[in-house]
């Protein structure tokens, strides 16, 4: 153990050598997975069974409480042929992802760019601003969200400030889901936290360097933090959007688990997990649940596709 | 130490811990069609062979179910503990929490094969259809638990098949609660046992008069925490004479005309300004955000064994009636054409699996009919089966609660036997029912367009169901 | 050396004033959006201070209670059964310190070897630990059940915390993931010249190096095991074994009586535990050790 005791300080007493880059594809085969053993583990026990068991439920009838039977593409064909339902649940997760993923990674990062500052009171800031995402999906919170957004609430209040008429936002099946999304913008603490350790990677030498250049604030955020933090961008990008996609708990908790007023908060989850648990159709909820991976797996790959044209990695063997 | 060492050993650790756990995760998807299997072809309890009189209980350890909050917990903890000190052979590893997750929980638990000996249980048909409850007649026949003073047309309810799986675990049904103090501010009459939907009309239309803006005489029939409509119409056609379902459930047994009188009624009532509008009654998502306890709505539909917490959550005293019955008079119907039965949502029944069932049964009619264990748990679970447990009861509770067992009373002499066949989709064509309400409600649809929609998507689910 | 100090020190003196101004501004934005998060979380506070009758009807919005009382709090504490939420607390705690340990120790050599090791069917891999985030947790947990009640894992923590320690939660194996790759490839050659092999170099250069990451992941891990619900809820079938999470839904029931103000009560204080975890870490992100310390 000792031996290796003062190995980071000769590490960097030796950063500038010259590199002995290795390059062959497959150079790290034994430690690569070496390391990779208990995550191999992981998949193969705890995941692969009930992942495939599920895949093998999405072509049967399963009511969860007898024998599965096979059905071959039934599930599938149903999903999209004879069930509204399905249909709507797709357009309001839709509608769900396309505001609320911007939105609250917009939120996310600016407000981890002022937090970042070093202010007076900074750590106090970021706890404050950081509680709406300790609640998580709470009971509480379908409580406190149906104060705010009825029709005596908060929000009415200070929208008829405004002039603007009061309405119930949380009951009107056109606004309910705005609440939803509100929601998630409100609890943006988790990406604006991951923002915040991804600023701290940015070597602090590169900002002084470009205040002795005399490069304005708003250049050093355009030319150092942004272009180093694409990789933390990228990050919060793609599991926002998994996340967005999946939603479960907002509307599970908000609506009491029925998806209203009108299904206008149906999401994509909650019927597929209402049709699995409370319907006991569970090959039918299942075969839902393959064709989100597929349609999630295919929006994933294009994010991956595009980031080589946006994300910048420090490791990156192009340079 | 050496880093190779430990390498070494923890890749010999793993790869130990991966032989053991791979067997078991290969057989994850054939474990799972074996404990489904194996829980499709039991035959629903051995029903043959049981005999009356005494019988020795054997030694166990009861796994029991229930959902409830503190107060009926300790109750039925206390209920339980005095069973054991009388059968100290007997013990239980009782699970209790919230409704929230209550049902996925046991499922889940069922279709792993590890379902408690004895639950309480709300979706009883799903349970039932698949043979996973323990059919209790040849108990009571061979009078091991003692149902005598429990109203048949109860009891009656709650067959499936000719059989009885399940007993309503504390009693209540669906119901109108009432505010006295904005009744009495209006100066209008208290409504009674037993009342009709034209009264309940005049009453609202009474109430529309005396009461102050923004208060409405009534909530909706959809109440989300409510009734959700489904099972109102359910009793209305009851009291009509039709049973919602035929062809042991495969079909609806109604008309479009009988849909649309009932939506119209409703769409009526609310063009006069009788029940808030659609989008206040939407702010409901359980009681305490219902108009009823924001005190702008004097009459809320819903099912009676919230009583004690709606009251808990007022100030203003509260009355408990009878969801109306009948639609044309204005007298009490006869007996024959009351629509409404008890439909408690809170029963007992046993894992037809179990291995102690005789346990098991004496258990389930120590707890219904035992008067020490219901001096405990008195009416945490509505009001009890017996007339005399009841009787028994009946001076140890609240005045909300002593409104209730008179309605449940009303109920229980008036109703008819209103045995029906429903599919295992039941619940699905009540969220059908919740939709179409609320489409005519906020106007997205004319009456018609929503019954004929009503129909075609009926249809659809019946026809996915078993 | 000496000149470019002087501009700096130049420029800081002269930004100084400026930034004084902007501070201001920034703390009045900052003041105005706290109050907008925390709102809500101040009515429910007051909420658990008010008795029943009180919480939902009458003046609804005013956070202040008209009639304090901390029986609320008494009741709350008092828990489910004859389990109190002190329990609770303590079974919460348990399952967040081994899920936080697993979730370290898996992710970041997961992440180590996806990072920066080109290996066979790597790519394949990579999807995989992306797959498994896509797949809706409903139609697992049966599966999934069924698999640890063959385990005779079943009501016992165990469903809870083993799969952490094999990087199961690819949530953060992704993350640390792209904080390595924000790292130079430098450090960590140079520690190769000088004879360290790789897991020295994991665990010597490049864990370091990934304390932000590190520091994030212990707060998630805590917060999201904390607030979990629906696993829990499967998996802990005993009353004694139950936590914090299981125990405030138990509060409520819509079939009978439900105390709102327990509820709320127990809900403000399961928050101290996470509020104070999170304002003791957040300092970690403050102080970025990474790179600059390397200069």
């Amino acid at each position: 153990m000792t031996a290796v005791e003062s190995e980071p300080r000769r590490a960097v007493a030796t950063a500038a050598r010259p590199r002995r880059r290795v390059r062959r594809q497959h150079g790290d085969n034994l430690a690569g997975y070496l390391f990779l053993i208990p995550w191999l583990i992981g998949v193969v026990v705890f995941v692969a069974g009930p992942t495939l068991a599920s895949l093998y439920l999405s072509f049967t009838n399963f009511n969860l409480l007898s024998a599965p039977r096979w059905v071959g593409l039934q599930n599938y064909i149903q999903l999209f042929t004879v069930d509204p339902r399905y249909l709507h649940s797709i357009v309001v997760t839709v509608i769900y992802v396309v505001f609320s993923v911007p939105l609250s990674l917009i939120a996310a990062l600016v407000l981890a760019l002022l937090l970042n500052a070093k202010i007076k009171g900074v750590g106090i800031y970021r706890s404050i601003y950081y509680v709406p995402s300790l609640l998580g999906g709470s009971v509480a919170i379908a409580i406190l969200w149906r104060q705010i957004f009825d029709s005596n609430g908060i929000f009415s209040k200070l929208l008829q400030l405004f002039g603007l008429p009061a309405t119930s936002w949380i009951s009107s099946p056109g606004l309910a889901i705005w609440t939803l999304i509100f929601l998630h913008i409100w609890q943006f603490g988790s990406p604006m936290v991951i923002f915040l350790a991804g600023l701290k990677q940015i070597p602090a030498e590169l900002y002084e360097a470009a205040s002795t250049e005399g490069a304005s604030k708003w250049r050093q955020l355009r030319s150092i933090t942004l272009p180093l933090l694409t990789p933390i961008v990228f990050f919060n990008l793609i599991l926002t959007l998994i996340n967005s996609f999946q939603a479960f708990t907002p509307a599970y908790v908000v609506s009491s688990g029925t998806g209203g007023p009108l299904d206008s908060t149906l999401f994509y989850t909650l019927y597929l997990y209402i049709n699995g648990f409370t319907n006991f159709r569970m090959g039918y909820a299942s075969a839902q649940g393959w064709v989100l991976l597929i349609v999630v797996g295919v929006f994933t790959a294009i994010a991956f596709i595009t980031s080589r044209y946006w994300v910048y990695y420090e490791d990156s063997e192009k340079r | 130490m050496s880093q190779q060492s430990a390498f070494a050993r923890a890749r010999r650790d793993l790869t130990i811990t991966r032989r053991g756990l791979m067997t078991s995760a290969v057989g994850t998807a054939g474990a799972l069609l074996l404990a489904a299997c194996s829980s499709g072809g039991s035959d629903g309890g051995s029903s043959a062979k049981v005999t009356s009189g005494p019988v020795k209980l054997t030694t166990a350890k009861l796994a029991i179910s229930w959902w409830g909050a503190d107060d009926r917990t300790t109750k039925t903890l206390a209920a339980l503990k005095l069973y054991t000190q009388k059968h100290p052979q007997i013990t239980f590893q009782p699970s209790y929490g919230g409704i929230v997750g209550y049902q996925d929980k046991m499922v889940t638990q069922f279709s792993g094969g590890n379902g408690p000996d004895l639950m309480q249980v709300s979706d009883r048909l799903p349970f039932i259809a698949n043979d996973q409850l323990l059919d209790l007649d040849p108990y009571i026949k061979a009078g091991r638990i003692d149902l005598s003073g429990a109203n048949q047309a109860t009891l009656d309810s709650q067959r499936v098949g000719g059989k009885l799986y399940t007993i309503p675990w504390g009693l209540s049904a669906n119901c109108f609660f009432y505010n006295k103090a904005l009744f009495q501010q209006a100066g209008v009459a208290e409504p009674k046992n037993g009342w009709t939907w034209d009264d309940y009309a005049d009453t609202l239309e009474k109430l529309s008069d005396g009461l102050p803006d923004g208060v409405y005489p009534s909530e909706d029939i959809w109440a989300p925490a409510g009734t959700t409509a489904w099972q109102p119409f359910q009793l209305y056609l009851f009291s009509k004479g039709i049973k919602p379902y035929k062809s042991g459930g495969k079909e609806l047994n109604f008309g479009k005309a009988e849909l649309s009188e009932w939506l119209s009624f409703w769409q009526g009532l609310l063009k006069k300004g009788y029940l808030p509008p659609a989008s206040d009654t939407a702010e409901e998502n359980a009681i305490q955000t219902s108009p009823f306890v924001k005190r702008t709505a004097a009459l809320y539909p819903i099912n009676s064994s919230i009583a004690t917490s709606l009251q808990g959550l007022m100030k203003d005293e509260l009355g408990v009636v009878t969801l109306p019955t009948g639609y044309q008079s204005k007298q009490n119907l006869p007996a024959k054409e009351f629509g409404e039965y008890i439909n408690a949502p809170i029963i007992i029944g046993a894992n037809a699996k179990t291995q102690y069932p005789d346990d098991v049964v004496d258990v389930i009619n120590f707890l219904i009919t035992n008067p020490d264990a219901n001096k405990i748990t008195l009416m945490s679970r509505g009001v009890p089966l017996t007339q005399a447990i009841t009787k028994l009861v009946t001076p140890l509770v609240t005045p909300i609660e002593r409104a209730m067992t008179q309605m449940i009373d009303y109920v229980q002499a008036h109703a008819t036997k209103n045995t029906q066949a429903f599919p295992d989709t039941d619940g699905q064509i009540g969220t059908l029912m919740q939709n179409t309400s609320q489409s005519v409600a906020f106007g997205k649809q004319s009456v018609s367009a929503a019954v004929s929609d009503f129909f075609s998507q009926a249809q659809t689910i019946l026809a996915s169901g078993s | 050396m000496t000149a470019s100090a002087l501009t700096v020190a130049r420029t800081r003196r002269r930004r100084g004033r400026q930034d004084r101004a902007s501070h201001a501004v920034l703390h009045i934005v900052l003041i105005a959006g706290s109050i907008v998060m925390i709102y809500p979380l101040i009515w429910m506070i007051g909420a658990s201070f008010k008795p029943e009758n009180e919480i939902f009807s009458g003046a609804i919005l005013n956070p202040f209670p008209a009639h304090f009382s901390w029986s609320n709090y008494v009741s709350g504490w008092a828990g489910s059964g004859e389990i109190t939420f002190g329990q609770f607390f303590l079974n919460s705690l348990l399952v967040c310190v081994g899920a936080i340990v697993g979730n370290l120790i898996s992710c970041s050599l997961a992440a180590y070897s996806f990072a920066r090791m080109r290996f066979k069917l790597r790519g394949l891999w990579f999807a995989v630990m992306l797959g498994m985030l896509m797949l809706p947790f409903p139609v697992t947990i049966v599966p999934q059940y069924i698999m640890f009640h063959a385990l005779g894992w079943t009501n016992s923590i165990l469903p809870l915390i083993i799969p952490k320690f094999f990087g199961v939660e690819s949530f953060f194996v992704f993350l640390m993931i792209q904080f390595i790759r924000t790292i130079p490839r430098e450090l960590e050659q140079a520690a190769q010249v000088d004879g360290a092999n790789r897991f020295q170099i994991f665990v010597r250069v490049v864990l370091p190096l990934l304390t932000p990451a590190l520091v994030t992941t212990t707060i998630f891990t805590f917060i999201w095991t904390w607030n979990d619900f629906f696993s829990q809820l499967i998996y802990l079938g005993k009353p004694e074994r139950y936590t914090v999470a299981v125990g405030l839904q138990s509060f409520l029931d819509a079939t009978g009586q439900s105390q709102w103000g327990a509820m709320f009560a127990m809900t403000t204080l399961s928050l101290i535990p996470v509020f104070l975890l999170f304002l003791f870490f957040q300092r970690r992100l403050v102080e970025g050790i990474a790179t600059t310390g390397l200069k």
